[in-house]
């Protein structure tokens, strides 16, 4: 039996989390996740210096409390796997260069992670106390969608993942936040504008479907944002249910074109199940959406539980037992020189 | 210079002939509604300088970096400050490197944000919606 510690900090959350894995199945230990929403909130947005101080203040108390949640003490713990990059450089450093010391001074291997690899891998994690199955139908395709990314990516086996469509210019969650903005909705103004567009109808306004033309698997949301605050600039004060109408009607524009391009690779690629995965996976007319598409072609869906749509350490710690157990990847034994990725690929 | 750009291919050319412009500075601020081309301009400058990876918007991780093989600069420092609370010192962004480096081309959307504080030979363009969809004045 494996037990990986998990250690995120790449944006607004601090989360720490441990697992337990073997070749079939896979438990939830603990998953502690301390958000900084609530502090950005109060700025009216990030300050870099901020995040990464509070990250700082927070985090060996984050995985203080998730190795006592799970009962263990850090001597039982089999590796420690940290996430690299993407992400903000101050915050990321915070959690990578707690987990190399923690790795070195007890002597455990340090699996260095690809954020976005471990969301590829948080549909399979349980909640906690509870145990899946490491059952995975290859190839799927991921959808990976939050304020940061919008990517689609062919995961063939426990290593080789290949982008193979990705935004060119805003995250989907990105151009959520920057809609609501327009519309003066409020912060955080992704979940604000899906609970206005539920009061609205998706019919009362037509927005592009950007790149539906195109036969490959990229997105562009920026066009969109731009054709919202054409349409706002010519009605002048808006009513609420003006407001919610657009929230409705631009939601729409947006899942489809997710919907749409995602089942489009999976027929390319012809994948055995659909996976969306990130932040904005906690949408519920996205996760509707997808539903019908996979049961019309026979697909399955791969939808993490709520609690791990955003970010957390339970996949960052999954995607190290993917990788490095089963994928037999090995791990860099010189990790004490090794430095954060802020820019980090797939 | 004040142009008028009618198209994204319009922006796209005024951001080369931003860049023309430069001379021996290093820093361009980019300042401008939502959608009004800002993304679109980086996108050009990092094409025309020979970046190959695509350049999208760094909105959430504050700023994105592209290896330069160029003369001039050894890295394009993209950076988008939409996200950040007003009035900060660039000191605390972790930009301080990039905005001494000369090697370093530093391009800043959203630098109202903590304007006040980019060096005076920063270069300034400005973005605005023109009287009709899809046209844009750009000033720099």
């Amino acid at each position: 039996m494996t037990y990986i510690l998990g250690i995120e900090t790449s944006c607004d959350e601090t989360a720490a989390a441990v697992i337990k894995a073997n070749k079939s199945e896979v438990s939830v230990l603990s998953h502690v996740v301390n958000s900084q929403i609530k502090i950005h909130e109060q700025f009216g947005g990030v300050v870099p210096e901020v995040a990464a101080r509070q990250h700082l203040v927070n985090i060996l108390p984050i995985v203080n409390q998730a190795i006592k949640q799970a009962k263990l003490t850090l001597n039982k713990i089999s590796a420690i796997a940290a996430t690299q990059g993407p992400g903000l450089a101050g915050s990321l450093m915070v959690g990578f260069e707690t987990a190399k010391t923690l790795a070195w001074l007890n002597n455990k291997p340090l699996y260095e992670i690809n954020h976005l690899t471990g969301h590829l891998w948080s549909w399979l994690l349980p909640e906690v106390g509870k145990t899946s199955t490491l059952n995975i139908p290859w190839p799927f395709i991921a959808l990976i969608v939050s304020g940061g990314h919008t990517e689609l990516v062919l995961v063939k086996d426990f290593v080789n993942h290949e982008i193979i469509g990705k935004t060119l210019d805003d995250a989907a969650g990105e151009a959520f936040d920057k809609a609501a903005k327009i519309m003066n909705l409020g912060y955080p103004g992704g979940p604000i504008l899906s609970k206005r567009a539920a009061l609205g109808k998706e019919q009362a306004w037509d927005f592009p479907r950007p790149m539906l033309q195109q036969q490959d698997f990229n997105f562009s949301f920026s066009g969109l944002k731009t054709s919202l605050l054409y349409k706002i600039n010519k009605l002048g004060k808006l009513s609420d249910q003006q407001i919610n109408d657009l929230c409705a009607s631009w939601q729409a524009a947006v899942i489809e074109v997710l919907v749409e391009k995602t089942v489009r690779a999976a027929k390319f690629y012809q994948a055995k199940a659909v996976a969306v995965v990130g932040g904005v996976s906690a949408n519920q007319n996205l996760r509707q959406a997808m539903t019908e598409k996979c049961v019309n072609n026979n697909w399955l869906l791969l939808l993490p539980h709520m609690t791990y749509a955003g970010d957390n350490a339970a996949m960052i710690a999954l995607a190290g037992f993917m990788s490095h157990h089963l994928g037999r990847q090995s791990s860099n034994k010189n990790f004490l020189t090794s430095a954060i990725k802020p820019s980090l690929n797939i | 210079m004040n142009r008028i750009s009618y198209s994204i291919h319009d922006t796209r050319r005024i951001a080369r002939e931003i860049l023309r412009q430069l001379g021996r500075r290093h820093i361009i601020l980019l300042s401008g509604e939502l959608g009004t081309g800002k993304t679109i301009t980086v996108q050009a400058i990092a094409e025309e300088l020979g970046v190959t990876e695509d350049v999208n918007s760094p909105t959430y991780v504050l700023m994105k970096i592209y290896p330069l093989q160029n003369a001039d600069f050894d890295r394009l420092v993209h950076v988008d400050l939409y996200r950040i609370e007003y009035n900060q010192d660039t000191d605390e962004l972790g930009l301080t490197d990039y905005l001494n480096d000369e090697k370093s081309l530093v391009v800043v959307e959203w630098p109202e944000r903590i304007l006040g504080n980019w060096p005076s030979d920063a270069l300034l363009v400005q973005f605005y919606y023109g009287d009709k969809e899809n046209i844009r004045t750009i000033d720099f």
